[in-house]
């Protein structure tokens, strides 16, 4: 056919085009086949397609031509001597299968290990491929390793290589080699403040809230007790006392546990050393607070008098003025001792000095309730 | 067993037949050839090597003429054989009459050379060249077919038209996707249905439909001038 002719000849119907193809394959049903002899030549009523006529032929020649040259398998194993040739090799292999089989356990291994064997080769062959699979490996490797880990750590809290109960005791060594702790305690059921915690029910059945110390030196221990435990109280004695080398956080809860167990000298005087002592401003309000009910103890009372003439936070003095002042309202019918003018003296100190106008004002008050100044 | 009024008495298994003469072998063969197909597959599954070889003879022409037709290269061809029936010989046991075994087969068959075409596909520099218009050049191998092709009938144009034909279509063939080569070659070589194809393919009848259309555009623009 010229290209002129080619150019000439109408082309096919688009939705017709596949149907042809199956047309002459004979893949089509009866019906479908009447369909597209119809839309080909015609019906007497209707003119035939013209292109599709002549895709029609394109189709059957094709077919005609495929079909002359006959199947490859015709020409390539005429004599059937690839036939025998594999029929002789698949008994050998037949033969070497059957012996695998026959030994059984190490025949078994032998055909793993072919596998494996076999795998790699696999992966040898396409470079690329392996190469593309190491990195997805890395990658995964290297962003989910650490995601699994740290849900597994969050599922399963740390453990540390050493747990002891509050009995054994730990050695006034092992205390001053702690370097950090941490402090975890579960406040009791209707006690959202921990003021009231040591009076309630815990949630689990105690009448103190569970605590769980956890000491990090050269060789980690955990402790776990009751905030009366005599160890756990003993730890947070200890950090109290030695307030500047603990986290205010840790402080600031150890205070709130060791506040029922204020009238134990040792707990009073490990607050009057924060009070005193500590940098953050919320451990030593804190440890006032706790020593509330005390200021009878000469300790405690000098403690208050120190912080009232030499707190920088005018809301530690205010905190020290107010239970002072309580203290000489509750002595006022009593007869006045000499801590009680030592307690004016301080009074009067902060009304003329403290720089804070509250405190002030509110040592000037208590002081003309306590000692009114003669009339003018 | 008895088929169409003829009893036959089978061999029990491979241990039978390894302690038997040749002729009791043969004869067991020749029993084994009445038997019907999934009482040889049975026998097969149980491990029975002479019931192996009568499905290997009964469907391994076909094997290798799908595999020739497909990827006209007698080693390739040869190694699909192979390969096809080890598998088969290990999987049968697993085999549980859903599918014709004749369906099963050429699935297997079909998976190998569409695997053996993608490495063609992946590594053509690896290949050797497909010998299918060398095997056609020296299809008739002797004597008297020579004598035949040059006879006063036959019209020499004609035989130079097709030879050049025969050469486009492999070269045609060459570029058709593993898929639509195999969809090609099951049709118009072994003459499938397109439905017995897409069961073979594990795919649909439209699927198929596709594969072929596309093929046959294709070749129909490759061998353009020629038809």
């Amino acid at each position: 056919m010229s290209e002129h002719e080619r150019q000439s000849v109408p082309s096919a119907c688009p939705e017709m085009e596949q149907k042809l193809l199956l047309y002459v394959c004979c893949e089509l049903g009866a019906d479908e086949r009447a369909s597209v002899a119809a839309h080909v030549n015609g019906t007497p009523g209707q003119a035939g397609c013209p292109g599709c006529a002549a895709a029609l032929e394109r189709e059957t020649s094709l077919q005609r031509a495929i079909e002359s040259l006959g199947a490859p398998a015709d020409s390539l194993d005429r004599s059937e001597l690839l036939l025998a040739q594999s029929r002789s090799e698949l008994a050998e292999a037949l033969d070497d299968a059957e012996a695998r089989r026959g030994h059984g356990f190490a025949g078994g291994w032998r055909e793993f290990a072919g596998r494996i064997w076999n795998f790699g080769r696999l992966w040898t062959l396409h470079p690329a491929a392996s190469a593309a699979l190491l990195l997805l490996l890395g990658f995964g490797l290297g962003v989910g390793a650490p995601l699994v880990y740290q849900e597994i750590a969050m599922r399963e809290p740390l453990k540390p290589a050493m747990v002891v109960d509050a009995a054994p005791r730990l050695t006034d060594q092992e205390l001053q080699n702690v370097g950090s702790v941490g402090l975890k305690w579960e406040p009791v059921q209707g006690a959202p403040d921990a003021t009231d915690a040591a009076g309630s029910t815990g949630v689990n059945g105690s009448s103190e809230p569970r605590v769980e110390l956890q000491l990090f030196s050269q060789r980690p221990v955990s402790i776990e007790g009751s905030a009366g435990d005599a160890e756990v109280q003993r730890v947070l004695t200890y950090m109290v006392a030695n307030s500047r080398r603990f986290d205010p956080g840790v402080l600031l809860d150890s205070l709130d546990l060791l506040r029922p167990s204020a009238g134990d000298p040792n707990v009073r005087r490990a607050l009057c050393a924060a009070a005193r002592q500590n940098e953050n401003p919320g451990v030593r309000l804190k440890a006032l607070e706790s020593l509330r009910g005390y200021e009878r103890d000469a300790l405690v009372r000098q403690t208050l008098l120190a912080a009232l003439r030499k707190d920088a936070n005018c809301g530690v003095r205010v905190e020290a003025l107010n239970t002072l002042v309580d203290v000489l309202n509750a002595q006022a019918d009593s007869a006045a001792d000499s801590s009680d003018v030592e307690i004016v003296n301080a009074l009067q100190e902060s009304r003329d000095s403290d720089p804070n106008q509250y405190v002030r004002m509110v040592s000037a008050t208590a002081l003309r309730q306590v000692a009114p100044e003669p009339a003018h | 067993m008895t088929v169409e009024g003829m009893t036959f008495e089978l061999p029990r298994g491979p241990e039978d037949a390894g302690g038997s003469t040749a002729a009791d072998v043969r004869a067991a063969c020749l029993a084994l050839e009445q038997v019907d197909e999934r009482t040889v597959i049975e026998r097969a599954q149980t491990g029975d090597r002479l019931a192996f070889e009568e499905l290997v003879r009964r469907y391994d022409r076909d094997v290798l003429r799908l595999a020739l037709n497909v990827l006209r290269r007698a080693e390739d061809a040869r190694d699909v054989y192979q390969e096809a029936f080890l598998k088969i010989y290990k999987n049968l046991p697993r085999f549980r009459f859903e599918c014709s075994f004749y369906t099963w087969l050429y699935r297997i068959v079909t998976n190998l050379c569409l695997d053996h075409l993608r490495r063609r596909h992946a590594r053509p520099e690896d290949q050797a060249p497909e010998h299918a218009e060398q095997a056609r050049e020296d299809a008739a191998p002797d004597f008297f077919d020579r004598q035949a092709a040059s006879h006063a009938g036959s019209d020499p144009e004609r035989h130079l038209l097709n030879q050049e034909l025969a050469g486009k279509l492999d070269a045609a063939l060459a570029r058709l996707s593993p898929r639509e080569r195999t969809v090609f070659a099951m049709k118009h070589y072994q003459g499938l249905k397109l439905r017995a194809i897409g069961d073979a393919l594990g795919t649909t009848e439209e699927t198929v439909k596709n594969s072929l259309f596309r093929a046959t555009r294709k070749l129909r623009a490759q061998l353009e001038g020629l038809l």
